[in-house]
């Protein structure tokens, strides 16, 4: 079925490409806001990726392979806009801090915080390694091919991710049991 | 469970539960925007049918973008300068390798041939009858050229024949039978033969005339280049999950024999063979796993490879010999950026750069095709893959480049002449 949509949207069927935009919207959309953390520029980036994916779809070698493609221009589409908004984003996590509660609940929602605050810190194509492998259960292979990158250095880049992110959060960590003692961070 | 194990499901289960809610609300919007968005030609991608590391061989300019012909023509052939000379003896021709003198260049866009002349700049098309025309490469003696045709609307897989002319246009006639997935030409060093894959096969056709011979015993091959100096055989890189470089004789019975003896890293790893024209050694790019690419030679003999040296944090990138084979020209690679560079090819002295640096997409190649004039002295680049590219002469020396234009020619190949 879907390849039927995308070898009519290939030869210029819009309605064709309506079909399967729709199916895919809020999968790249979901993604795009857990790449880029900003409602907007993931509008932006989803956006961008689909127009780019009509424009370009004539071009696409092997439409089995179309979500695959897809899923590649939307990390593309999400790399340039988060490097756009990098200062913005320091900003934002510096703004983001708050002090530690001890209610359980709460320390939940804390732990998500300390886990956003983390992951903002990655580089964007360390976020997308995440979200390929994690949000969209991709298998590492598929997250190397969309990537562009040999299975090995995708495999490292999650391995990278995850530290970074655990240092990270263990850093914050500390930094917050320095503010609860009243000492200094 | 390990803490990693315990830390990653955690990370899972934050990532759904924070994009459960997303209900995204602008699908109009979008496709508003790409309704009023035109699309690209199939033609217009020279990765739809060449992988990217064919680009750094003497296809130095992309496929023509189609449907764009009336708006970039003009100016594409105003901007044209004289890069190299065309004149010549009419009785001798070049030897197959080594220097030669510099010719025309031979261009295609949309779907016609052309030859430019260096010295006015003219762009004339060849009366090669109907059919949509392509990627256009001399003979080593520079009087003939084989192209690409399609016949009819193009489809997937294409159905493409390979085509022989003259120099100046003449005696066109069809080398092969309409061909699926046909790819990656070479001709043989006398010019009696052309090497060509076909849905990753390698066969091999009489330009006197004859039905194509396959030669099954080679596997599943890319980059098919006969050998120097006398071309008894076809080096070619075998494509599987450990690729390596093979050579095999043109005849479907014999047997292939590796040239390389190294195990691949993976399977992205002896890509864009470049053979030196003594036939010694093959440059090539290796892929490590930590996303590293550099330029290596094999000793073709001995099975030997050495990696070209190049400053820490960079990566090399698709090497082309010069026609001298003293020197290697290949795309340095930093972060973001890169910038094509001439090196020495038995690795001494340190790389010299050519041209600008380049700004560089995220996860993505170069986006530029290079190779050297036929009398050594300069580089060819062409930088963009559509008809805002640009293209430059670029002497080896540092002398001041020469701007030979911008659009959508295809830029292919510089005919070789007797020197």
């Amino acid at each position: 079925m879907q390849r039927d949509l995308v070898e009519r949207a290939r030869k210029g069927d819009h309605d064709a490409f309506a079909e399967l935009a729709g199916a895919a919207i809020s999968r790249l959309d979901a993604a795009a806001w857990l790449m880029l953390r900003d409602v907007e520029q993931a509008k932006d980036a989803v956006q961008n990726a689909l127009v780019r994916a009509w424009r370009d779809l004539p071009t696409l070698r092997d439409p089995e392979r179309f979500d695959a493609w897809l899923h590649r221009l939307l990390v593309n589409a999400c790399i340039d806009e988060a490097r756009r908004l990098r200062r913005h984003r320091l900003d934002v996590e510096l703004t983001s801090l708050s002090v530690p509660s001890i209610v359980d609940d709460v320390s939940r929602i804390e732990d998500r915080d300390r886990l956003e605050r983390g992951f903002l810190r990655l580089e964007p194509e360390l976020r997308a390694v995440i979200v390929l492998h994690h949000y969209l259960d991709l298998p590492m292979p598929a997250v190397a091919t969309i990537l562009g990158i040999p299975l090995g250095t995708a495999k490292s880049r999650l391995h990278r991710a995850i530290n970074e992110m655990r240092a990270a959060l263990d850093a914050d960590a500390r930094v917050r049991g320095d503010l609860v003692e009243g000492r200094p961070a | 469970m390990t803490t990693n194990e315990q830390f990653e499901r955690g990370l899972t289960a934050w990532l759904h539960d924070d994009a459960a809610f997303r209900v995204p609300d602008h699908l109009d919007e979008v496709l508003l925007a790409s309704a009023a968005t035109g699309q690209r030609s199939a033609w217009s991608s020279l990765e739809r049918w060449l992988p990217v590391d064919t680009t750094f061989r003497p296809r130095l300019f992309n496929m023509p973008s189609v449907g764009r012909v009336l708006a970039v023509a003009a100016l594409i052939l105003i901007l044209i300068a004289v890069a190299v000379f065309a004149i010549g003896s009419q009785h001798r021709l070049p030897a197959p390798f080594g220097l030669a003198r510099n010719g025309i260049f031979l261009s295609s866009r949309d779907g016609d041939i052309y030859r430019i002349d260096p010295k006015t700049a003219a762009a004339q098309s060849f009366e090669l009858g109907e059919g949509f025309d392509f990627s256009p490469i001399f003979s080593r003696d520079g009087t003939k050229f084989v192209f690409l045709r399609s016949d009819g609307p193009i489809a997937e897989p294409a159905i493409l024949t390979l085509y022989v002319a003259n120099a100046d246009g003449s005696g066109r006639r069809a080398l092969t039978p309409p061909t699926e997935s046909l790819d990656w030409f070479d001709w043989s060093p006398d010019g009696t033969r052309v090497a060509y894959m076909s849905k990753g096969f390698l066969n091999v056709v009489a330009v006197a005339g004859g039905e194509p011979v396959r030669l099954s015993n080679a596997g599943r091959v890319h980059f098919p280049t006969w050998l120097p100096p006398d071309g008894k055989e076809i080096a070619f890189r075998v494509e599987t999950r450990r690729p390596a470089i093979y050579a095999i004789a043109p005849d479907p019975t014999s047997k292939r024999r590796p040239l390389s003896v190294t195990p691949a890293n993976n399977e992205f790893d002896y890509q864009g063979i470049n053979v030196a024209p003594d036939g010694k050694a093959i440059a090539f790019t290796r892929w490590t796993d930590d996303d590293v690419s550099r330029v290596y030679i094999l000793d073709v003999v001995s099975g030997a490879e050495r990696v070209l040296p190049t400053d820490a944090g960079f990566s090399q990138r698709g090497s082309v010999y010069s026609p001298d084979g003293k020197l290697i020209a290949y795309s340095r690679v930093g972060s973001g950026t890169y910038q094509i560079v001439v090196a020495n090819a038995d690795g001494s002295g340190s790389e010299h750069p050519i041209g600008p640096v380049k700004p560089r997409p995220p996860e993505s190649y170069p986006d530029a095709s290079w190779a050297f004039t036929p009398d050594g002295t300069a580089l060819v680049i062409r930088y963009g893959n559509d008809d805002k590219g640009t293209t430059h002469l670029f002497p080896i020396d540092g002398s001041p480049e020469t701007d030979l234009g911008s659009g959508g020619f295809e830029f292919v190949d510089v005919q070789r002449l007797a020197p």
